[in-house]
Parts: structure tokens; sequence; C-alpha cells
């Protein structure tokens, strides 16, 4: 075949298993081109540009012989896979928007399967040569194989997989994305492997097929078993955060006791007053039954009623983990003297950010105001939270009592009080960058540093 | 004259308010009257809705056995009446008034305390003095100054900045997510720089891919490393083919 007719050949039959794959990527993952993908001006011209690139190299590679010659077949073959493999990646990455990272590591997975595929399909044939596309039954029959049965034996695979709940592990472990560096360049260099073990076990004089095969599985097996180590590992993180969870849920019922007993010791003391007060009663003295009550009052509210409206406010906080934080915070601003205001006017339910990252968001925001507010006297940070019409609005306040300048903050590791203080600001950017729903603020007004962080659910 | 409304459910409370802010009207001779004092919120949605004006409202918190309380009330009002002056009355000293002074811009609360209505010189009454003499303040603070805005919508609250405060705009990361760096402000939202450059004009300028900055607040230019630095200590780039129209204009 001449250079041209490789590319048109290579182009359609690129073209039909990329819209093949789309459609199994759709299936298990219910991955679907972000809005507006198609209509985007230069797209069309951008894929087709990629697809023609990556059939011309293949069909280059292909003219100059590097398919035929057995010694340099392997070159070929690793030059063709990572050519169509990255330009296949970027169209994913413009299609559905997500990281790069995530699209190699698709088309290397789906790569996988149509070798796999491929390779199981060559079972069925009788005879044990490439095809002779010169030959034009051989022609038609590859035609076939390309068009029907290959797909076919794609579909039997992914229906075998799907039931054991593989592909959903896949699909989990792409979703957490962030990825060690090790497994995905042990993805990546799947191909490698698998010409590497064919060295190796080619002194056996194997069929072609089997070779492929073997080599196909062993790498298969490595991946499942990775797949696997990945979830046990996740296990273990949610087992962790679960006793974490554990622990906080404990605080809160111990701050809860304390309370009580509060409560308890305050009643004690309130029913040996009112027999006092009850003999000034009786002779009319009204001066002192006003101070008395007023006494009380200031008692009460300095005894118990602060606590009852933390508690009050905290109730109202309904993501145990926030609660759990919150409650922490607080413990760990009394014993550093320093007011904490919570406010949560409106019950707060749930956002649209993960619980883990939320807590990290929020004990960052804290932590800077209670930076700056430390060992200064009647210290005090506030905290809103408030939901409104499916938005959630975090919102902390301290006093400035440096004359801060307020670029500096948002420098890496620099605070108004010292060296190594501050960094979380970039973590903090870090984490927000994840997500699409949530805007963070910050603003300097009246002598008061405002840090506000809102999500939308 | 900005008219005045008073909701309060307890009839008591609402009428020794009235009495007061007449009286308090006339002696400071203050440009306000009082337009509506009621106990049910739907009366005084009606009453706004027929007079759209900037208004003064003192609402009760609570409002019992009323189909919405006092924040939902002055969301109502929020909706007709941008600029009012929303002032809180209630019972409860421990009232969440940094959530009504975040979503209603709520300029004041008072806490009323029912059994010291008759004297004269009392907190609640204090509170009222205090806050009317805020709204005249802040009235005429207003007319003094007229500095432009920008306008921003961050989900459900609108932020303004003055535009001699921005430095500049800078896109994120995510897409369609453009941060501003103000003086004392920095505020992410959704926007493209395409529809800013048009919406601000000729006093910003697109100096690169990520950056679109206020030419006023430019102090220097480091040609060197292409790099502006603002009045505020802040640094941005500049791309290569800007430097001639930014050397021409600085």
């Amino acid at each position: 075949m001449s250079f041209w007719g490789a590319t048109v050949w290579n182009l359609c039959m690129q073209g039909f298993y990329l819209a093949i794959h789309m459609a199994f990527l759709a299936w298990w993952f219910g991955m679907k081109p972000r809005p507006g993908a198609w209509g985007r001006p230069g797209m069309a011209l951008l894929l087709s540009g990629l697809l023609v690139l990556s059939s011309a190299t293949g069909a280059a590679l292909y003219t100059q012989g590097y398919f035929r010659d057995p010694a340099l077949l392997w070159l070929g073959d690793l030059m063709a896979w990572y050519v169509s493999g990255f330009c296949i990646a970027f169209c994913f990455y413009r299609v559905y928007r997500e990281s790069m990272v995530i699209c190699w590591l698709l088309v290397c997975l789906l790569n996988l399967l149509n070798d796999f595929s491929a390779n199981m399909a060559g079972f069925f044939l009788i005879w044990n040569h490439p095809f002779r596309l010169a030959v034009l039954k051989e022609r038609m029959l590859y035609l076939a194989f390309m068009v029907f049965v290959i797909p076919l034996v794609e579909y039997i695979i992914v229906l075998c997989l799907k039931k054991p709940g593989i592909i959903r592990m896949i699909g989990d472990w792409l979703k957490q994305k962030e990825f060690s560096f090790v497994s995905v360049i042990t993805i990546s260099l799947y191909p490698v492997w698998i010409h590497g073990v064919m060295k190796f076990i080619n002194a056996k004089k194997m069929l072609k097929s089997e070779q492929d095969n073997l080599s196909i599985l062993l790498v298969l097996f490595l991946l499942v078993m990775f797949v696997f180590g990945r979830q046990k590992e996740l296990q273990r993180k949610q087992i962790a955060a679960q006793r974490i969870m554990l622990q906080q849920q404990n605080a809160y019922i111990d701050s809860l006791e304390e309370l009580q007993r509060e409560m308890r010791r305050f009643q004690h003391d309130y029913k040996n007053m009112m027999t006092g007060v009850y003999a000034q009663a009786r002779e009319r003295d009204i001066e002192v039954i006003q101070r008395f009550i007023e006494d009380m009052t200031d008692d009460f509210d300095s005894q118990v009623g602060g606590r009852i409206r933390e508690m009050t406010q905290l109730g109202n906080v309904h993501m145990m983990e926030v609660k759990g934080l919150l409650l922490g915070k607080a413990e760990e601003m009394k014993k550093e003297r320093i007011a904490f205001e919570l406010e949560v006017f409106r019950p707060f339910l749930k956002t649209g950010m993960r619980g883990t990252d939320l807590c990290r968001c929020l004990g960052i925001l804290l932590d800077n105001a209670i930076d700056e507010v430390r060992g200064m006297e009647s210290a005090s940070v506030s905290l809103m939270i408030s939901s409104q019409e499916g938005c959630t609005t975090f919102r902390v306040k301290n006093l400035l009592y440096s004359d801060v300048d307020f670029q500096k903050i948002w420098r890496q590791g620099y605070s108004t009080r010292g060296e190594n203080r501050g960094i979380g600001l970039a973590s903090y950017k870090k984490i927000l960058e994840r997500y699409d729903n949530a805007f963070s603020l910050a603003t300097v007004s009246d002598g008061y540093f405002i840090q506000e962080l809102k999500i939308q659910e | 004259m900005l008219p005045i409304y008073i909701c309060e459910d307890d009839a008591a409370v609402l009428l020794a308010l009235e009495e007061f802010l007449r009286k308090l009207i006339l002696i400071e001779e203050y440009d306000m009257e009082i337009a509506l004092c009621s106990g049910h919120p739907e009366e005084i949605i009606r009453a706004v809705k027929k007079r759209p004006v900037r208004g003064i409202y003192f609402l009760d918190v609570e409002l019992k056995g009323e189909s919405m309380d006092g924040f939902a009330l002055g969301q109502q009002i929020r909706k007709l009446d941008a600029r009012g002056f929303l002032v809180y009355v209630t019972a409860f000293r421990n009232l969440a008034f940094e959530t009504f002074r975040y979503h209603l811009e709520a300029l004041d609360y008072i806490v009323k305390d029912e059994g010291l209505l008759r004297e004269d010189a009392l907190p609640m009454y204090e509170g009222i003095r205090r806050s009317l003499g805020v709204i005249t303040e802040r009235m005429r603070r207003e007319k003094g100054e007229e500095r432009e805005v920008f306008t921003v919508k961050v989900m459900d609250v609108v932020k303004h900045i003055p535009v001699d405060e921005i430095m500049f705009f800078e896109t994120t990361g995510r897409t369609h997510r453009i941060e501003l760096h103000g003086r004392q402000d920095r505020i992410d939202f959704i926007g493209s720089m395409q529809s800013l450059e048009e919406e601000l004009g000729s006093r910003f300028l697109r100096v690169h891919r990520s950056y679109l900055v206020n030419m006023e607040q430019i102090l220097e230019l480091d040609l060197k490393h292409r790099e502006i630095r603002m009045k505020n200590g802040e640094k941005c780039l500049f791309s290569r083919n800007v430097k001639a129209k930014l050397l021409e204009r600085v």
C-alpha cells in the first residue's frame, strides 16, 4: 500500500475506534464531552489534525518497512503507539476537559484493551502469519476483523470486567485525581514491558499470538494487582477517617456532658442563693433583691450562658467533620485565652466540597486568624457559617493588630507573626484549585482581616 | 424625605418605638417621616412596593404568628430597596448579627427590654438615637464622594470595589475564573478578561494574556524582567508586544 493509502486506512480505523472507545467511556464512567465542546471553533480542525498526524506517522513507519522487518518491529510498534497515544490523549483532553494525566491513563487503558482484544481475536485465525494485505481474500478478512471481531471481543472483555466491579474500581482510582509518579510511569511504559517480555520468551519459539497474549495477560495481571493495592490503601484511609470522626464525636459528647455538669452546679448554687433572697423578700428589702437578680443573671451568663450559646450554634452544624474541627479549634482557643465567636444562624447541612478538604480549608483560615491575635489582650476570632439558597459562606474575621501589608499575607511562608507561619494559604489555594464551585475572598476593612470561603452545593 | 417603617409584633413596643421616633425626628430636625408601623410583614412589603424609595426599617427579628421572620422580611425589603437602612430590634442578646450584616447589610441591632419601656434614657432608645445618627452621617458622606465602583457578584453577594483601588485582574488556573487584586481585597469570581476589558475601558490595559492592569496604579516598570510593579507592591508580568504601548502611557 502507498503512503497515502495507508494514511487514509489508518485514519478510518482510528476514527472508528475513537468513536467506540468514547462510547465505552460514557458507558463505564459516565464521561461526557463538556458542553459545547463540538461547537467550539477550531475543535473539529484540531481533532482531525491530531488524527491525521497520528495516522500519517503510522503510515510513514509502514512504508519505511518498520513493520516488516522483525528486528525493527519493536521500534516501529513503540513509535506508532506513543505518537497515536499522545494524539488521542490530547483529543480527550480537549473534549473532556479532564487533566492530561487522566486522559493519558485512559488512552493507556483503552489501548491495553484494544491490544488484548486483537490478540484474543487472533486465536480464531487458522493461519499463523500476519495478514497478507496484497491478497484480496485476506484483505477482506482483515477488514472484517478490524470492524467486527475486535470490537466484539472488546465488548465481551468489558462485560466480563464490569461484572466483578473491576471497571468501577478503575473508575474510582481515576477519580481520586492524585496519582503517584510510579504508577503513571508503570502504566505508560506498558508497551515497553510487553516488548521486553516478548524478547525474553522469544527463545521458546511460541506462536506469535500466544506470545502476545501471554505478555499482555501478565501486564493485565500486574494492573489488576496494582488497582487492588490502591483499593486497599483507600480502605485504610477510610478507616482512619472514621476513627477521627469517632474521636470528634466523643469530644462533642464530652463537652455536652461538661455543660450538663455546670448546669447542675449552677442549680445547686441557685438553691442556696434562693433561700437567702427569700429571707430578704420577707423583710421587703427591694434593693437587695434587685441586686440579687442582677447578680444571678450575670452569673448564669458567665457560667453556663456562653457555653449554651456556643453549643446551640454548634448544634446547627450538621456536618460531623466540621463540628469536630470547630470543637477542636474552640478548645485550642480556650487554652490560648482567645474568645471564639461562632455564628451559625440557619442549619448547615452539606456543601459541594469533600469533608476532609473543607476541614483543611477551614482549619487553615482559623489558624491564620489565631496566629494573628495570639497573645493579645481580649483577643477574639469570629466565624460565621451561613447557608443561603444552595450556597454556604464561611467567614473568618479577626482584628488586625499590626499594620500588615495585605499583599504579603498571600505570599508563601509569610505571616505577621514570624517565620514558618502562614504557609497554610498556599495549600489552601491548592485545594481550591480542584473545585470549580468554591470561591475565596479576602479583605481588610475597618481594621479587621476578613477571609471568606463560599461554596456552592 | 426618608420614610421609616417599623415592624414589631408587640403592640406596646411598637407604640413606644413610634412615639420615640416621632419625638426624635422633631427634636433633631431629621429629614424623615414615619411611613408605616405594623405588626404584619406583608403590610410592610406592600407599602414599600407602592413607594420604592430608599427608607429606614426597624424590624423585629421574632415575628410570632406571622408568615416570615425578620430575616426573611429583610431579604424581601432588600430586593425592593437595595440601599435602604435595616435596623433590627430583638429581645435576644445573642442575635446572629454577623449573618444579618453579611446577607442584609443590616446597619445595627438594638436589644429591646420590655420591662423598662417607660423610662427615657434607656439602651433601646440610645440604640435608636445612635442608628439615626449613623444614617444621617452616612448620607452626608455619600453626597461628598462620588467614587466610581466596580461591581462584582460572587454567588449570593454583590461586592462594590472602588475602581481606583483595583490593581489588576488575573486569570487563575481554573477556567473562566478571574481574581481581582485590590488594595485591600482579593476576590475570586467568574468572568472573562474580554468582557472586563470592554467594561472597564481604556483605563485598564491587557498587558499579558493573564493580566488586565489599572494603568493609574502602576508604580514602575522592570523592563529587564518584563514586570510591572504596582503601587501596593504587587507585581505582574507584561508581554513583549505591549511594551511600546506601556512606555508610551506610563
